[in-house]
């Protein structure tokens, strides 16, 4: 249960990460072909980091879970 | 034990630290670049900062709760000590503490032993008479002198019933002795009655 929560957690850095990167265009606080606002650039530039290390730390979590179970099934 | 299995819960610490300071950062951000109030950023950003710092709280605690517990598993950590067993720990300690005390009690209220003697002896007194056996005379520090007659009385009638139990005396060789007729320990018998009881037999 606890293992469950915590690789979800990393999926949900993930999609705050995409959802960051998306949302001023979304929500249309940049409009398109406009000079790119401070928020913006702040917003992206913080989802592009939660998204890399969401991502990144999703998968390292799961190798590493794969290899525990590899190790338990040989004893 | 395996140092490389520890990676996995080294690198899911270090994104939920990493997107519980970036949930903080982005709370800040409207207050501290001066977003328009109300606005759509504004509004966005502090969401979706405050729902990433608590998913990213539970994220932490989820991790350290694993690695911890793989820790013990692997024997780094020292196993800890359930509620039961501390409750039993507790317990023994109460007891222990219990009967110290009531040891300490019994030596402060140890009986006399001139009053256990005559106690005794006014309780066997009963048994042994009914049983054709004669009691013992009393010491001749407390009644009159050992008249000889007992002694002999024992000596010339056969025992043939079961062995009688002193209470607090244990049944063995020694105490099934105490009741095989001799004649020459009359005042040795007298001297045994006496460490019974007063519970000095096992230093006697």
């Amino acid at each position: 249960m606890v293992n469950r929560v915590a690789m979800v957690a990393l999926v949900v850095v993930f999609g705050a990460g995409g959802w960051l990167i998306a949302a001023p265009f979304v929500l249309r606080f940049q409009p398109s072909g406009a000079h790119w606002t401070g928020a913006s650039r702040m917003d992206v530039l913080v989802g592009a980091v939660l998204a890399v290390a969401g991502f990144a730390g999703f998968f390292v979590a799961l190798a590493g879970r794969v290899r525990e179970m590899y190790q338990d099934s040989r004893r | 034990m395996s140092v490389t299995n520890s990676s996995r819960y080294l690198a899911g610490l270090c994104v939920a630290a990493l997107g519980l300071c970036t949930g903080a950062w982005l709370v800040l951000t409207p207050f501290a670049f001066g977003y328009p109030d109300r606005g759509r950023a504004a509004v966005t950003a502090l969401a979706t900062g405050g729902g990433l710092a608590v998913v990213c709280g539970v994220a932490l605690a989820c991790w350290a709760v694993l690695w911890r517990r793989k820790l013990r598993a692997d024997g780094v950590l020292a196993a800890r000590q359930s509620r039961r067993s501390r409750r039993s720990a507790r317990r023994q300690e109460r007891a222990e503490r219990l009967v110290a005390a009531s040891r300490q009690r019994e030596l402060d209220t140890a009986p006399d032993p001139a009053q256990v003697l005559t106690d005794l002896r006014s309780l066997l007194t009963p048994l042994l008479t009914e049983g054709g056996v004669t009691l013992v005379p009393p010491p001749a520090s407390e009644a009159e002198p050992l008249p000889e007659e007992p002694v002999t009385e024992m000596t010339e009638e056969p025992v043939t019933e079961e062995p009688v139990q002193v209470p607090g005396h244990l049944r063995d060789t020694r105490s099934a002795a105490f009741f095989t007729p001799r004649p020459a320990d009359g005042l040795l018998r007298g001297a045994e009655l006496l460490m019974v009881g007063t519970g000095e037999e096992e230093a006697w």
